[in-house]
């Protein structure tokens, strides 16, 4: 798996994203600078890890969306690259247009930064491949706008395709506007594009990979990609 | 309820038509997220 991590100014979780990758993969992946306007040659997968590029000015993620390095993501998706962004990468890929919809603020109103848990509503895909569709997940999130909503129509194809991969639950699976804890709709926590090779999600899985420090549920997202990404080269 | 946003943008040497036209593209390509939010473009001078 060749990897490349985006660095925008103001992202603060690309060195535990280039962590994960390096430690599930075997490989350090390519941190490339938002102004660069190609991907390293050989890349696999592009990565947008969490933090608040450019400060969120304007609108979580909307600036970095047109940042140069974005057209040559853009190419990358164009062709079936596999495309995950995390937290504010999911922002940006919904204000870049890679993903529908968008991520308004928490129902709350407050940041939430906790443990939460996750159900993986389909295993068929190269980022689940690692769990079974079911299984609850437990993975930290820190947000304050990670409140997903698209219109009606969206939603509806979003559902009917199969594409919500990630729902926030209760620990035993329930869907539960108790377990909620943004208030997204449909209790939407991750998402796949049309055509399946883009996937926004707003929990971090890549924080939850290592027993020493904790839980391990996030692992089976970077050991699913490497077992795609490997088969196919 | 959510608040919006105004910005004041100077433009050298564009007529009104010319004006608001840049002004809809910038609004549609940045400056506003159209699947929340709507824009109005008044050109003023």
């Amino acid at each position: 798996m060749n990897a490349a991590v985006l660095v925008f100014p103001g992202i603060n979780r690309e060195r535990d994203m280039a962590r994960t990758l390096a430690l599930v993969s075997g490989r350090a992946p390519a941190m490339v600078w938002h102004a660069e306007h190609e991907l390293p040659a050989g890349t696999d997968l592009v990565v947008m890890p969490g933090g608040f590029s450019y400060g969120d000015y304007l609108r979580c993620g909307a600036i970095a969306a047109r940042a140069p390095i974005m057209d040559a993501v853009r190419a990358f998706a164009a062709k079936g690259g596999m495309v995950l962004g995390v937290c504010n990468g999911f922002q940006i890929l919904c204000e870049a247009g890679l993903l529908p919809g968008v991520l308004m603020r928490n129902e709350n109103l407050r940041f939430i930064c906790h443990d939460i848990f996750l159900r993986v509503e389909r295993s068929d895909t190269p980022f689940t491949r690692g769990y079974n569709a079911g299984q609850v997940i437990r993975v930290p999130v820190a947000h304050g706008e990670g409140n997903y909503i698209a219109d009606g129509e969206t939603i509806a194809r979003l559902e009917g395709e199969g594409r919500v991969i990630f729902r926030y639950s209760s620990p035993d699976g329930m869907i539960d506007p108790n377990w909620n804890h943004n208030g997204a709709i449909n209790a939407i926590a991750g998402i796949l594009n049309d055509k399946g090779n883009v996937l926004g999600m707003m929990p971090h899985p890549e924080n939850h990979v290592e027993a020493a420090i904790g839980p391990t549920d996030g692992r089976g997202l970077f050991t699913g990609l490497v077992e795609a990404l490997d088969k196919v080269a | 309820m959510r608040q919006g946003k105004v910005f004041d943008i100077e433009l050298e040497g564009a007529d009104p038509a010319q004006a608001e036209a840049v002004l809809k593209q910038a609004a549609d390509k940045l400056l506003a997220n159209t699947v929340i939010e709507n824009y109005k473009v008044d050109v003023l001078g």
